[in-house]
């Protein structure tokens, strides 16, 4: 580099031995050649500081063109170095290596960039991690046996699986803190380095003195579409029509017209809409399940040519029931009047013909809810017991003090995830929740705490002063939320105060007291909801807006269960199946093969799974009958090809030793083209120099 | 025999600027004065003294105490009128021929070697009669073949001519004179002009004034490159004033209007004005610009002093100068 420097002073030199020498001249006409001069003397300057300094940059572009091979970057960790020391490498095995550019996946592109890295012979200790969702090792222990790992690394083929970079770094951190403190510790890691898996990791868990290389395998800009979610929106009921959302990602850096076509059964549906790029874009087909029972479905792109094909496709599972059945369970009476009770039925089922009592609780007859034949059953908190419990919503109104019994009943309804709505309007309701809570312990976080009003507290004329105008139930009515609940007046209900562990997110609406109008949370499986108010002394019941609030808010809880049905391929699985899956004896996972336990957990059968399999669908048999079934696709992070900048990742090293570079760097002879470019700069700037004189000569 | 008729070129005694063959040619062509001159003697140009009985020239209406010997009786007789006859009467012409004689005149081109002062007509070879114009050729050299070549015909002419060589002031003067030794010496006085470093043709042109005392013409040839035009025009007004006619002989070198050809060049002021590393290339344009308003100047302040101006370019061979210069004043 100091003959480099010494040579950006070689144009001034050459500028001052070619200076033109200047021929003795009398002249009688001297003043006015003076006077030209000083008219262009600034110009003169302006000319020559042009000149120099295009001269100066010619000639240091030359020398760095031919530097190039000695001045560029030198690998941290040189391939065909053997000497003591432990050396692991990271092969990225996620799905985003499955990618395919020019006819040739990254992961083949990985695979022979990570054998160079496996001398033979030496006394170089070495290793080969195979990172998906979860890291594997080809060795236990780092060894000398290159032949092997090169082997092992031949059979290796990327899995449809998300990359856990953070557990293969810890694995990786672990081999090495192992080796003796003066050998030297290598790590290599080979991956395309998405942003959305490298962006966090963490390198602080490996010795100071590791030397990192990172090698990305890379190419630019991958434009990918990915199919990210489908799910059904609600309840799946059989012959009512229901919403299918799908999330596409586009990441390309065009706009792309998708069109996905999805089917389930005999059902078949094309959605096309233009997705932007950079983003997610939500489409939706609505379908009418014919059939109840567990319905597996499937959604693809149509006509798509991009880097990653495994997300181009997506199973998806389906609960469709027959119409729900709802549970009311409360004191007040079945006669037809102005009860908060009368209201709730009639708004949970607003056709009134097949919605009739199933029992009184004033003469103690209990009639069990029936699939098909009543669709609120009203009974008694006293008569509450397992059976009328299978109910696919418990709805509880003035149901006075609840027995222990029926809280644990509940609760464990609740984690199975059976949705719980509780109407609050009497003090002992809020004696009821805490009880449910403290039963439920960490498994429930209310964000809320509801108390029992203070002696001539009279909470009349509250109105909503806080909804959450996009999310379910006040997202239903769009534009015109504010004209709706304007009007609203509530009374009764309970006074509330803020709890540290709940989730402030969860209070969907708030009185203008500051107390909590709706308020939903997450138990187990289940879903419960708080509506703090009394209907029967409240306008809400009157009003247009309430047969549609509470058939979105009971949506959303009974529709929090679907979501257990969807895994990521490669990641645990740990799910409650429904109560009506019975007991573990005669229940069969299909296909058989590694794919988890059945285990029984506190009266409910829980499926877990360590590592969910390949992209498709697992069900729970009893006998020919599914019970319950989950759909493992390709996580959604995969999508996303663009690759996380090297200032990151050099800033992620934390102080280590640690250089980024592409498998492009390997071959400079190849693929260098800085030198070049320098020449053809230096070139350029001759031709400026041209330029400038000719254009200074007028 | 006039002196034309005995000098020859290269003929011992003579001036080396002066071509007797060359000038053959021009040998039936006379300067002409334009206006009415005062001379010594009776010649072919018309006097400022409207007396004697030469040619008539026109009647006037008499006036008391005018000489009775010029009324026309005749007249007075027939009409009863009183008119006096006019006369115009004939002199000869006195020429004197100014030179600048300042080292700026020295100018010779690129090509021609730097020289300071003149040369005197021994320390020099003689050189050929110029006749085709050479761009070698100083102005210095071109203004002594122009005056010698006036000052032979202004001879042939039988009128006087008179030499003024200006530098700081009025270096030398011959006043008008038209023997034949008086020519010789004249034209040995061109032949030997040393110039001096500086100029103040203002000055020169003062003396002059003050030196001579017969009206006439009045010749300057000089490349007027002096600092301010202001003075010496006023000096030139002066003349005027006096009937003088004055012509203004602009001499210029082709490489002084556009510099000459080559990349690089020390300029040095040859009437120590400093000196200038410069490309003409680089300047050429700016250069031309100011030289040709300076020759502007100078042509505008001589025509509204009531000169006659004439840029002559040394590019031109000097004959066809003095032949186009008499034919268009004899015109």
């Amino acid at each position: 580099m100091l003959a480099a420097g010494a040579a950006v002073v070689l144009p001034l030199i050459i500028h001052w031995m070619t200076r033109p020498r200047p021929v003795r001249l009398s002249l009688s006409t001297i003043r006015f050649v003076l006077q030209a001069v000083q008219q262009k003397r600034a110009r003169y300057r302006l000319r020559d500081f042009l000149v120099l300094f295009l001269r100066a940059v010619a000639i240091a572009l030359l020398v760095y063109a031919f530097a190039r091979p000695v001045t560029s970057e030198k690998p941290l960790v040189s391939p065909s170095e053997s000497g003591e020391g432990v050396r692991v490498i990271i092969v990225d095995a996620s799905a985003s290596m499955g990618s395919v550019s020019r006819g040739v996946s990254l992961f083949e592109k990985a695979r022979p960039l990570a054998a160079q890295y496996l001398p033979t012979g030496g006394g170089m200790k070495l290793n080969v991690i195979l990172a998906g969702a979860t890291p594997h090792a080809l060795f236990d222990a780092p060894g000398s046996n290159s032949g092997a790992l090169r082997e092992e690394l031949g059979k290796a083929q990327p899995r449809p699986q998300r990359l856990a970079a953070q557990a293969a770094v810890n694995l990786a951190a672990q081999m090495l803190a192992k080796s003796a403190p003066e050998l030297k510790r290598e790590l290599v890691i080979i991956s395309d380095f998405q942003r959305s898996n490298w962006s966090a990791v963490d390198f602080e868990p490996l010795p100071k003195d590791t030397k990192i290389e990172l090698k990305s395998v890379a190419e630019g800009d991958r434009p990918n579409l990915g199919l990210l979610r489908v799910a059904a929106q609600g309840r799946a009921e059989q012959g009512r029509e229901l919403r299918v959302e799908i999330e596409v990602g586009n990441y390309s850096a065009t706009a792309r017209t998708v069109t996905v076509e999805l089917s389930i059964g005999s059902i078949t549906r094309q959605v096309t809409e233009l997705c932007s790029p950079q983003m997610t874009t939500t489409l939706s087909a609505s379908i009418a399940p014919s059939d109840a029972g567990w319905q597996i479905g499937q959604a693809k792109l149509i006509d798509v040519e991009d880097a990653l094909r495994v997300d181009d496709e997506r199973v998806f599972v389906l609960d469709v029931r027959p119409s729900p059945t709802y549970l009311l369970l409360t004191r007040e009476s079945a006669a037809p009047r102005a009860s908060s009770s009368h209201f709730v039925e009639r708004a949970l089922a607003p056709g009134g013909s097949g919605s009739t009592s199933a029992g009184s609780s004033e003469t103690g007859a209990v009639t069990r809810p029936a699939a098909g034949a009543a669709r609120v059953v009203r009974i008694a908190p006293a008569q509450f017991d397992r059976e009328a419990a299978a109910a696919d919503l418990i709805v509880i109104d003035h149901p006075g003090r609840l027995p222990p019994e029926s809280v644990n009943l509940l609760l464990s309804v609740l984690r199975r995830g059976r949705p719980v709505l509780y109407i609050v309007s009497e003090s002992v309701d809020a004696t009821n929740l805490k009880l449910l809570t403290e039963a439920a312990g960490t498994e429930m976080r209310m964000p809320v705490e509801f108390l029992p009003p203070q002696a001539g507290e009279r909470r009349r004329g509250l109105f909503l002063a806080e909804v959450t105008r996009d999310e379910s139930p006040f997202s239903i009515f769009g534009e015109s939320l504010p004209a709706v609940t304007a009007p609203l007046r509530f009374a009764g209900g309970l006074p509330s105060r803020g709890l540290d562990g709940g989730l402030k997110d969860d209070v969907l609406a708030t009185y203008s007291d500051r107390s909590a109008a709706i308020v939903t949370t997450a138990c187990g499986a289940g879903a419960l909801g708080v509506i703090n108010a009394d209907l029967s002394d409240s306008n809400l019941s009157s009003s247009p807006a309430f047969v549609p609030l509470l058939q979105e808010l009971v949506s959303r809880l009974m529709g929090n269960a679907a979501s257990q049905s969807n895994v990521n391929s490669g990641e645990m699985l740990a799910v409650y199946l429904p109560p009506e899956a019975g007991a573990v004896e005669g229940l069969a996972i299909e296909p058989a093969e590694q794919t988890g336990s059945l285990i029984e957990e506190r009266g409910m059968i829980a499926w877990r799974w360590t590592a969910a399999g390949e992209p498709g669908t697992y069900r729970v048999r009893r006998g020919e009958q599914t019970v319950f079934a989950v759909a493992s696709a390709v996580p959604r992070e995969e999508s996303d090809m663009r690759s996380v900048d090297a200032t990151v990742m050099q800033r992620l090293g934390g102080g280590r030793e640690l250089r980024f570079s592409g498998a492009a760097d390997e071959d400079l002879n190849q693929k260098d083209r800085a030198w070049a470019w320098a020449l053809v700069a230096c070139a350029v700037c001759m031709m400026l120099e041209v330029l400038v004189l000719k254009s200074f000569a007028t | 025999m006039s002196l034309a008729d005995a000098t020859t070129t290269g003929a011992p005694g003579t001036s080396r600027f002066l071509d007797l063959s060359a000038l053959g040619a021009l040998a039936h062509m006379r300067l002409v004065a334009r206006r009415r001159i005062d001379g010594t003697f009776s010649g072919r140009h018309r006097s400022r003294q409207q007396g004697g009985a030469a040619e008539f020239a026109d009647y006037r209406e008499y006036s008391e105490g005018e000489d009775l010997r010029r009324l026309d009786w005749k007249v007075l007789a027939r009409t009863g009128r009183a008119y006096i006859r006019l006369f115009q009467d004939e002199t000869n012409l006195n020429c004197t021929l100014a030179i600048d004689a300042s080292h700026s005149m020295l100018f010779a081109g690129a090509g021609a070697p730097s020289r300071k002062g003149g040369a005197p007509a021994s320390s020099r070879a003689k050189a050929p009669p110029y006749r085709d114009g050479a761009p070698n050729l100083s102005k210095l050299e071109y203004a002594q073949y122009l005056a010698t070549a006036f000052s032979h015909l202004i001879s042939r002419q039988q009128d006087q001519v008179g030499l003024a060589l200006l530098s700081a002031g009025l270096a030398d003067l011959h006043p008008p004179g038209g023997r034949a030794t008086h020519i010789k010496s004249i034209q040995r006085a061109i032949e030997t002009i040393a110039t001096q470093p500086a100029t103040d043709l203002a000055t020169g042109l003062r003396d002059l004034f003050q030196r001579l005392t017969r009206r006439g013409v009045l010749v300057v040839m000089s490349d007027f490159l002096v600092d301010d035009l202001d003075p010496l025009f006023a000096a030139a007004r002066l003349f005027r004033h006096k009937s003088w006619e004055i012509v203004l002989l602009h001499l210029i070198h082709p490489d002084e209007e556009r510099l000459p050809p080559g990349q690089a060049y020390r300029f040095e002021g040859m009437e120590n004005d400093g000196r200038i590393d410069a490309s003409p290339q680089d300047v050429r344009a700016m250069y031309v610009e100011l030289f040709e308003a300076h020759c502007r100047r100078v042509r505008e302040m001589a025509l509204a002093s009531g000169c006659d101006y004439r840029r002559v370019s040394t590019a031109t061979p000097y004959l066809e100068t003095l032949g186009e210069f008499l034919v268009e004043r004899s015109g």
